[in-house]
């Protein structure tokens, strides 16, 4: 079972993650800002991380970047989870190092997919 | 009752207004918040019910029973998540909406007085995309209150529908006619299938209608359409022309390059926008062109000549910095395009503290 964190400013979407990859067997932590997620960081052990990009108190792609700076999260999967699908903002996802992309409106089936796919690709 | 009395008493009578005014005000927002959360705490028992429904789309939905508001508030939070989700779990949500009769009452209310409620089922019907709701909506188009028909040029456009690009373009030199730029959206929205209409309209349809769909084709950066715009640089409409530039410089096609060219020697009231056009494709083969306009008496046909030799590859970078050097005319707007050009590539992370400048 694998733990992921979800940080999205949208209680919809939140839930609606949350629900989802609880259904297929994952922990999933839950957290509507950026903050938040750095917060939750410090306290918990993620297999994966699903950000949205445009979050209150810190963007996702600053919590991304964030993420990234600390070693032990370097082979941790990061998802960007967003609206944003401008050439430019895909571009500063990569930069801030997300491994993927998810843009809204979404497929909840495919959200699991490729967490899962992402997932198998980390373990060894 | 002598002076001061009477301005005592209104003065009284003042302070009592005040005083009751500010009472109604904290009242009315007391009583705004307390609908506010009542409406929250409801849409936090509905959300598990649709959002299992949305995770599971083979699944039934079961709202609890929180009185005759959770129908009104399902509505209002399908909405909601019909622009969040897409595929099976947004097929499942419009299937539930469709069996509880919602559809039904939204193509009703949409024919019903009341600006809002209006607003809200065209809304609903539009992110529902059902062909069936097209007429409803169609409808919207005709009605004599501007409002209103901007409201059904919205919700036709999330359909999706190629069907109602005709529609759509009419209504924008109607008599009873909606902005243009509300209509372009909406055609954005229909997607690659609004394609062949609006190709249609390039060469069959007012000016008007043939500027929206110009510009609407360059948003879209409809490549299949770039001769159908081509064909538009000579036409007898400025507004068209315009757009027809600008969509080609948008599509960055190269086989717009040579009729840009064209198009900037024959016109002079389309400079700027050509040039600029020129500029987004970045074919090396304007770079001369280009390079003489540096030259231009019009200061921001200059400028603009020089913003696009930035785009124009090593070629353009080469004739600003040839212009730049030679000192002559030009010189000032190739320096201000370079420089311009080279802080773009910085870095953005770049530490302030590791510059060093030099000591003069």
């Amino acid at each position: 079972m694998s733990h992921v964190l979800i940080a999205d400013d949208d209680p919809d979407i939140r839930e609606l993650v949350r629900f989802k990859l609880e259904q297929a067997g994952h922990e999933v932590t839950a957290v509507p800002d950026g903050a938040a997620a750095m917060s939750a960081h410090e306290n918990s052990t993620f297999d994966l991380v699903l950000l949205d990009v445009m979050m209150p108190r810190m963007t996702g792609l600053e919590v991304c970047a964030a993420l990234r700076a600390d070693p032990a999260m370097s082979s941790v999967p990061i998802l960007m989870l967003t609206a944003k699908a401008q050439e430019r903002d895909v571009d500063s996802g990569f930069a801030s190092g997300a491994d993927d992309y998810i843009l809204k409106p979404f497929s909840p089936r495919e959200l699991l997919t490729r967490v899962n796919a992402a997932l198998s690709r980390r373990r060894p | 009752m002598n002076g001061i009395q009477v301005m005592t008493w209104s003065l009284a009578i003042l302070v009592a207004a005040m005083l009751a005014l500010l009472v109604l005000t904290a009242l009315g927002r007391l009583m705004r918040h307390r609908q506010r959360r009542r409406r929250d705490r409801l849409r936090d028992q509905l959300r598990p019910s649709v959002v299992a429904l949305l995770a599971d789309p083979d699944g039934e939905l079961q709202l609890p029973s929180t009185g005759r508001r959770s129908e009104d508030l399902f509505e209002v939070l399908s909405l909601d998540y019909l622009s969040k989700v897409r595929g099976e779990s947004r097929d499942a949500l419009v299937r539930e909406l469709e069996a509880r009769g919602t559809v039904d009452a939204a193509e009703r209310r949409v024919a019903q007085r009341g600006g809002v409620r209006r607003a809200s089922a065209a809304e609903l019907l539009g992110r529902c995309g059902l062909p069936r709701s097209r007429d409803p909506l169609l409808e919207l188009l005709l009605h004599r209150s501007p409002e209103v028909r901007r409201v059904g040029v919205r919700a036709l456009g999330r359909l999706g529908d190629a069907a109602t690009v005709g529609p759509l373009l009419a209504v924008v030199d109607a008599e009873r006619s909606v902005p243009s730029s509300i209509v372009t959206q909406s055609l954005v929205r229909v997607g690659a299938s609004g394609i062949p209409p609006l190709r249609s309209a390039l060469r069959t349809a007012s000016p008007a209608q043939r500027a929206v769909a110009a510009e609407t084709l360059g948003l879209e950066r409809a490549v299949e359409a770039v001769p159908d715009l081509i064909d538009n640089l000579d036409g007898e409409d400025a507004e068209v022309r315009v757009r027809a530039v600008g969509a080609l410089g948008r599509i960055g096609d190269p086989r717009a390059c040579e009729p840009l060219l064209r198009s900037l020697r024959a016109d002079e009231s389309l400079s700027i926008a050509t040039i600029h056009a020129l500029g987004a494709l970045g074919d090396p083969g304007a770079v001369p062109r280009l390079s003489e306009l540096l030259d231009d008496a019009r200061h921001d046909v200059a400028t603009a000549a020089a913003e696009s030799l930035t785009r124009c590859g090593p070629d353009g970078l080469a004739a600003l910095r040839r212009c730049a050097d030679e000192g002559g005319g030009g010189s000032r707007q190739a320096r201000a395009a370079i420089a311009r050009h080279e802080l773009g590539r910085l870095p953005s992370n770049i530490d302030a503290d590791a510059i060093q400048f030099p000591v003069t």
